[in-house]
């Protein structure tokens, strides 16, 4: 398992790193985790997320495209029991008139 | 200088939907789209699953065609609170377990309520709907149904048919110019297609619709198969979910089996296995099985036999099986694979 980055300070204090373990999930669930996350979150807070579904691939880039935050680095691995799991960084970038 | 407009979109991942948002857009409106997850939805999950389909985009097109737009996508879950709609719907159901117009009203609903729950205020809502293309609920007279059953009221346009209906407060007020709307009335999709054309719009998907599960006549015949069942009608996302997987075949009331069609489908169902008794094919080759349903001895045999009517050894006199119960206990159990009649006639 990858070592999650260091706080950082943002212009709103010190940033967090949160954890989301949406791995079982099957999507839209881990895209809907992650938003609903990340509307709670403040901007430069950063969100790892792990998931084993084979569509957040294109859904998890997508959903933090459109609402302009960064995914700053994407990990595939397989897993012991077989199956692939995927992790996704992500830096929350709040604009003017975002949720 | 005038106020900037706000609206929000129900976007399903369809053409209708993105055609709709573009068109207001255009008017320089500042749209954001909202995508409501019911469980039933036909993209995702299931497209995801299946390994015959791994040549498709495993994509959510809601997602896409907010990419396409550059709109923000509100992906929302009721899966909760939608059970309600699709278990006693108002006005019924259409051919299959389809409550079409109360899902539009409830969808309508639900934007408005997450409109108001934003920080930021929106003016309006709109929507993909054509009249005369569903004969549930895109009728003339449903149309200004769910206007009002929703409580949106003048404040919801339908910018493709937007010229066969009175004019909405959107329209009324000058924030979009009726002119530009467009009067799209019946099934014939070239008008949308058109459209699309003139707007820049050349990839979509699913071009008349069908993005969920429950008109799909096979799965709503499951779906009852599981009501019936059960004796009350009710469901759970994992019931829903199994639904659109393998065959379900039930010889005896009290349990049915779930037969994994290829790999993909076998890997998900695997993940069921300390829910469900699983069983997998020992003597010969042949796809993973659940039993959902309660199973004593003689029914768990029943359901090998059937399970070894997909396996490679369903022309030979025995087939094995590792049946595996949700409490980690294993047995092996053996069984005359059963006959392609049986199997047929306990199709659900």
């Amino acid at each position: 398992m990858r070592s999650l980055p260091p706080p950082m300070m943002s212009s709103a204090g010190m940033s967090k790193t949160i954890k989301i373990d949406a791995r079982g999930l099957l999507c839209p669930m881990p895209v809907i985790e992650l938003q609903n996350r990340i509307y709670t979150l403040n901007d430069g807070d950063q969100v790892y997320l792990t998931a084993t579904d084979y569509g957040t691939q294109y859904d998890v880039p997508a959903w933090v495209n459109v609402h302009g935050h960064v995914l700053l680095e994407t990990q595939t691995r397989q897993t012991q029991s077989d199956g692939v799991e995927f992790s996704y960084l992500i830096q929350v970038k709040m604009h003017q008139n975002s949720a | 200088m005038a106020e900037q407009r706000r609206a929000v979109a129900l976007i399903s991942g369809g053409l209708d939907s993105m055609l709709a948002a573009k068109v207001i857009m255009d008017q320089g409106i500042d749209v954001e789209g909202v995508n409501f997850y019911t469980g039933f939805c036909v993209e995702g999950h299931t497209h995801a699953l299946r390994r015959t389909e791994q040549d498709r985009q495993k994509r959510n097109n809601a997602l896409w065609v907010a990419q396409q737009l550059g709109i923000k996508l509100h992906i929302v879950d009721v899966i909760e609170e939608y059970k309600d709609v699709v278990l006693n719907p108002k006005h019924g159901y259409g051919a299959a377990n389809n409550p079409c117009l109360d899902c539009k009203i409830f969808m309508v609903k639900k934007a408005q309520a997450w409109a108001f729950m934003q920080a930021h205020q929106f003016d309006f809502i709109i929507t993909g709907e054509v009249m005369g293309q569903r004969p549930m609920s895109q009728r003339k007279q449903t149309l200004p149904l769910i206007a009002t059953e929703s409580g949106v009221e003048d404040r919801l346009l339908r910018p493709l048919s937007a010229k066969h209906l009175p004019a909405t407060l959107p329209e009324r007020e000058g924030w979009v110019d009726r002119t530009k709307l467009h009067a799209f009335h019946g099934r014939n999709r070239k008008p949308q297609i058109a459209l699309a054309k003139q707007l820049g719009i050349s990839d979509w998907s699913q071009p008349s619709g069908g993005c969920c599960f429950l008109t799909n006549a096979q799965y709503s015949s499951k779906l009852s198969d599981l009501w019936t069942s059960r004796g009350q009608r009710n469901y759970e996302l994992d019931d829903i979910m199994l639904l659109k997987v393998g065959r379900h075949i039930r010889p005896v009331s009290k349990f049915k089996v779930i037969v994994g069609r290829e790999e993909g489908e076998n890997k998900f169902l695997e993940g069921y296995k300390n829910t469900f008794i699983s069983l997998l094919p020992l003597s010969h080759r042949g796809p993973f099985a659940l039993i959902d349903g309660s199973a004593d001895a003689q029914g768990v045999q029943l359901a090998v036999s059937i399970l070894g009517r997909y396996s490679q050894g369903r022309d030979d006199a025995l087939f094995t099986a590792r049946v595996r119960h949700p409490d980690g206990a294993e047995q092996e159990v053996s069984a005359k694979p059963a006959s392609a009649d049986d199997v047929i006639s306990w199709h659900v």
